[in-house]
């Protein structure tokens, strides 16, 4: 599967706030699999969990994503 | 989350296993149908048919039953909304559609196969019946492969 052209700094923000993919996929209400399928741009979220996943990491969204042109 | 992890693997698990066993069980009706009609009059009580056909059986049967039981642990635990999440949505799409593209591809070879070969109606049914059932379930199950790496731990 080709990466998302959507980049994100999930696993930078998530390190940063000490948190595992488990605990961030509670708290926004998600699979373990869907935080690690979008940190390795297989997946690309919606909008609304982009936004949670913004607001879980007390984050901008354009903070945590970034549409990669290359 | 360990909970949901381990309601996830069971679904995929038991989706492997309808997956294969429809595809054990109605493949060797399939066989049974083709050998019948090529004039085999011993195909019925061949045991390379006979064997894949019970042990398809048994195994859609048990797999109807796991996951009746996956669904009464999901509604239990309340963890439906977590289960069903984007990743799961997105996964069952593109299941869905690589099923149809499959099937459209396959009702179009049978008619092409028509003009060249006669075979009855059942047969033909037979095999798309399978094609549609185990194409979108192996889809999904490939897909949840995905995203199986190890927890990544906090810093």
């Amino acid at each position: 599967m080709s990466p998302s052209a959507l980049g994100n700094r999930l696993k930078e923000m998530r390190a940063r706030h000490g948190l595992t993919q488990a605990q961030l996929a509670e708290a926004v209400g998600v699979t373990r699999k869907s935080i690690n399928t979008v940190e390795n741009r297989v997946f690309t979220p919606s909008t609304v969990l982009a936004l949670k996943l913004a607001a879980a990491l007390k984050v901008s969204v354009e903070e945590l994503f970034y549409l990669d042109e290359g | 989350m360990a909970d949901i992890n381990k309601l996830i693997r069971q679904r995929d698990r038991t989706l492997g296993l309808a997956a294969l066993s429809f595809l054990l069980w109605q493949g060797a009706q399939l066989a049974q149908d083709i050998g019948l009609e090529l004039g085999w009059s011993d195909a019925p009580q061949d045991l390379f048919i006979l064997i894949p056909l019970l042990v398809g059986a048994i195994g859609w049967a048990a797999a109807s039953v796991l996951f009746l039981l996956y669904a009464s642990k999901v509604s239990r635990t309340r963890t439906q909304s977590v289960i069903q999440d984007e990743l799961f949505c997105h996964n069952q799409r593109i299941a869905i559609r690589t099923g149809f593209m499959v099937l459209i591809g396959s009702i179009s070879l049978l008619l092409a196969a028509d003009l060249l070969i006669d075979f009855s109606a059942a047969i033909a049914i037979r095999a798309l019946l399978i094609i549609g059932i185990f194409t979108p379930l192996a889809t999904f199950v490939l897909l949840g492969r995905g995203g199986e790496g190890d927890e990544e731990e906090a810093a």
